[in-house]
């Protein structure tokens, strides 16, 4: 979407919910699975989400265009919740239904929902390299966590990064090359665990003998 | 061993993706139903004060300043005011009263000194009265 457009339909959605429902659309899988990324439990995934839409609709009125994109103000909200998500440990299963009651809304058929969750974590659980970066990326200090995930598996650019962020370019890839070398470090860990070495690390750890000789 | 090579396996990985497409459309309809959108437009300036998401908390340092320093301008004017009313007659003429009964009290604390008597007593019971003025005129 042109920026232009995009600056419209913002304006637009401050005050018309079909607007921001396009919005919605637009951006509510990037930003699901941005945090499924970070977080990798689907449950939690989907309550961090609905926070960060629905403290998007209730902000959306006061946002104004300050050298940062919609998508990135998002993301900024997303960053936000998962941070405090990751300090606080919250973990509120099932919370669009706490939401939807706060909302008046009743839900017509919870188990729909449970089924949905389930059927997606196992989904989750096959993606095993990915489990054992999560795993890895999750005990790192979360800037580190929030610029590897932004970069590597959201393929931002660093300027995207640094609008995300609010930090500045130099910050962003000195954080990126200290971040990349406590994963490789974590990887060392990982090196005498044999049962659990993935395939794509026992590559690495071949590539690193190759390296020392 | 190299960042490339493990940069090259992050940006490589099978990600999996966010599947809950009924949670996703069942937000969608609480956030577009939601009582957010038939509450009145606030006042801008309500707003402003209580802040939001964007608006930047020094332009509220800076209003609440302004008050501050109108209300500290005010104050002060308030309390020189006070401290110096125009006088009605009434107090100008307990003012000259007061001036001639100090030098009054003066005169016949000296006077009575060099006479050596025992003035306290005599001056704490005629001091504030009319008749210090005959007193005076007496010795």
């Amino acid at each position: 979407m042109e920026l232009d457009e995009e600056k419209k339909l913002v304006e637009e959605a401050k005050s018309n919910p079909s607007a921001f429902g396009t919005l919605y659309d637009l951006y509510y899988t990037k930003i699901a699975n941005y945090i499924l990324h970070r977080v990798g439990n689907v449950a939690v995934a989907q309550d961090i989400t609905s926070d960060v839409f629905f403290k998007a609709m209730k902000s959306v009125s006061s946002f104004t265009w300050r050298n940062i994109s919609f998508s990135s103000w998002l993301y900024k909200i997303a960053s936000n919740e998962i941070n405090s998500y990751f300090r606080k440990k919250k973990y509120k299963i099932f919370s669009l239904d706490i939401l939807f009651e706060k909302h008046n809304f009743e839900l017509q058929d919870k188990s729909d929902i449970e089924q949905d969750f389930i059927e997606a974590q196992n989904k989750l659980e096959e993606k095993k390299d990915f489990v054992k970066v999560q795993k890895i990326l999750t005990e790192l200090p979360l800037h580190y966590q929030e610029i590897i995930v932004l970069r590597y598996f959201e393929k931002k650019k660093l300027k995207e990064i640094c609008e995300i962020t609010g930090k500045n370019s130099n910050t962003v890839k000195s954080l990126l090359l200290r971040g990349l070398e406590r994963v490789k470090k974590k990887f060392f860990v990982l090196k005498n665990d044999e049962t659990q070495m993935l395939q794509p690390f026992s590559q690495i750890r071949v590539l690193e003998r190759g390296d020392n000789r | 061993m190299n960042n490339n090579i493990i940069e090259d396996h992050l940006e490589n990985i099978q990600l999996p993706n966010m599947e809950m497409e009924k949670g996703k459309v069942k937000l969608r309809y609480a956030l577009l139903t939601s009582s957010h959108w038939n509450q009145k437009k606030q006042n801008s300036f309500v707003s402003f004060l209580k802040g939001g998401e964007n608006t930047m908390l020094r332009n509220r340092f800076v209003f609440v300043g302004i008050l501050a320093i109108i209300f500290a301008i005010g104050g002060l004017i308030m309390t020189t005011t006070k401290s110096s009313p125009i006088p009605t007659p009434e107090a100008q003429a307990e003012e000259i009263v007061k001036k001639a009964l100090v030098k009054v009290d003066q005169s016949i604390i000296v006077y009575l000194y060099d006479i050596s008597f025992n003035y306290f007593s005599y001056i704490n019971t005629a001091k504030y009265s009319i008749c210090l003025y005959i007193v005076k005129f007496n010795m």
